[in-house]
């Protein structure tokens, strides 16, 4: 086990490489850069606490990326109980696929059926609609098996083609 | 079904955690997709915009988990307020009442700064007030209250130095961006590039009612904040908006002012 200066060490390192990359998930989930920056830092001191649950192979992203997006899914949670709104547009970029979730009104969508979900439901869902990771990535992230996935994404998609039609 | 990669592995690549093959057929990919193309540049604006400031966000970081002082990436307390006479006094008011997107030269220069344009001499500083989970920007009559926290995004044509400060209605002067005292620390600011740059940390306001004004000093040149605070004072030149010419041709100080009242 390491000291509390090693993992401190090992964090800034972590952040030094991945920060950017995981500012740019929480830009996209979350829609305001200020809410993004907090919740990278809220991340990565999450990290720090949670330093010894880490139990992947070589790299890091995979686990950073789970606990950033529940930073994120908390920032949402608290946005949807207070009635807040983001207060920037994100600057919209064409994607290699258009997901219903990439704009404003579908991330409202998100925030809808995020709270019948728990933890796992929530990151799959973001893994799919807002990152469109394929199976074998959101399994790589989650740390479970593929099959768990495709069974978990079949019936949020159905849940979320649902309330697509009634918005 | 689209061969695309997904934006998981776009960031991997960046981060250059694939394996060898594999980032190699996601680079042949993106090269020949011009969707792919986007998202990638979209990615490294991102990163590149987190990064401009990734020392500062490590330091905070660091402060928090030693635990000494927590230093939170919002809210800071405004320094002690330096008991100077601004000339005359302002009256306080009622109604609360926020005067912003003051600029020279017409509409303020677009986000971003690469635009190939260049909007020499302009400066605008916007404002955005967070109360509690809630942030919104700040318009004019815009009602704003004790604790509220205040970030700026100060757009700048050309890259250069400034100095952010108020003033009350009792002349007195709190540092904002530099915050330390100008007679210890006369440096500026630097904004080493043309654009928008999202000022660090966030400003709250406190108890002190009545008319307040935020003023924005900007220049291409160094300055001493020192002395032009003084100037400013004595000459009153604070706006909405004014010009300070200076000897030898270094660059003119622009001087731009928001005026708000808290009840």
């Amino acid at each position: 086990m390491k000291t509390p200066e090693e993992r401190k060490h090992d964090i800034e390192r972590l952040h030094r490489k991945y920060a950017g990359v995981l500012f740019d998930h929480c830009v996209r989930m979350l829609g305001d850069r200020f809410e993004a920056e907090d919740a990278v830092q809220e991340a990565f001191l999450n990290a720090y606490r949670a330093y010894d649950s880490f139990t992947y192979g070589e790299s890091r992203l995979p686990w950073l990326y789970r606990i950033t997006t529940n930073a994120c899914l908390k920032v949402i949670r608290t946005r949807k109980r207070k009635g807040a709104v983001p207060i920037e547009k994100p600057e919209s970029k064409a994607e290699p696929f258009r997901h219903p979730l990439d704009d404003l009104h579908s991330r409202r969508v998100l925030e809808a059926v995020v709270d019948e979900l728990d933890d796992r439901g929530r990151r799959i869902l973001v893994g799919h609609y807002l990152s469109g990771m394929n199976q074998e990535e959101i399994a790589d992230v989650l740390g479970i098996s593929r099959r768990a996935v495709v069974k978990r994404l079949t019936k949020l998609k159905r849940r979320v083609g649902e309330l697509l039609e009634e918005a | 079904m689209t061969n695309c990669p997904s934006r998981f592995a776009l960031a991997r690549l960046e981060v250059g955690d694939l394996p060898e093959d594999e980032a190699a057929r996601v680079l042949a990919h993106v090269a020949s997709c011009e969707a792919c193309g986007r998202s990638v540049a979209d990615l490294r604006s991102n990163v590149a915009a987190y990064e401009a400031r990734g020392d500062e966000h490590r330091r905070r970081l660091m402060a928090r988990i030693d635990g000494e002082g927590a230093i939170p990436l919002t809210p800071r307390r405004r320094s002690l307020r330096m008991p100077l006479s601004i000339g005359g006094g302002l009256a306080a008011a009622a109604a609360l009442v926020l005067g912003v997107y003051l600029t020279l030269g017409g509409a303020p220069p677009k986000p971003g700064g690469d635009d190939g344009i260049r909007y020499k001499g302009v400066v605008s500083v916007e404002v955005v007030a967070k109360r509690g989970d809630r942030q919104f920007r700040v318009e004019p009559g815009s009602a704003l209250l004790e604790n509220d926290a205040l970030r700026f995004i100060v757009t700048t044509g050309t890259p250069g130095y400034m100095d952010l400060f108020s003033v009350d209605s009792k002349g007195r002067v709190s540092p904002f961006y530099p915050e330390s005292e100008p007679d210890a620390d006369p440096a500026p600011m630097t904004l080493g590039n043309a654009g928008r740059h999202v000022l660090p940390g966030s400003v709250i306001l406190d108890d002190a009612l009545g008319e307040e004004h935020i003023v924005l000093v900007f220049s291409e040149a160094v300055f001493d904040r020192d002395e032009v605070q003084k100037e400013i004072r004595s000459t009153g030149a604070m706006g909405p908006r004014a010009i300070i010419g200076r000897p030898g041709g270094d660059g003119a100080l622009i001087v731009e002012r928001l005026t708000i009242r808290k009840e």
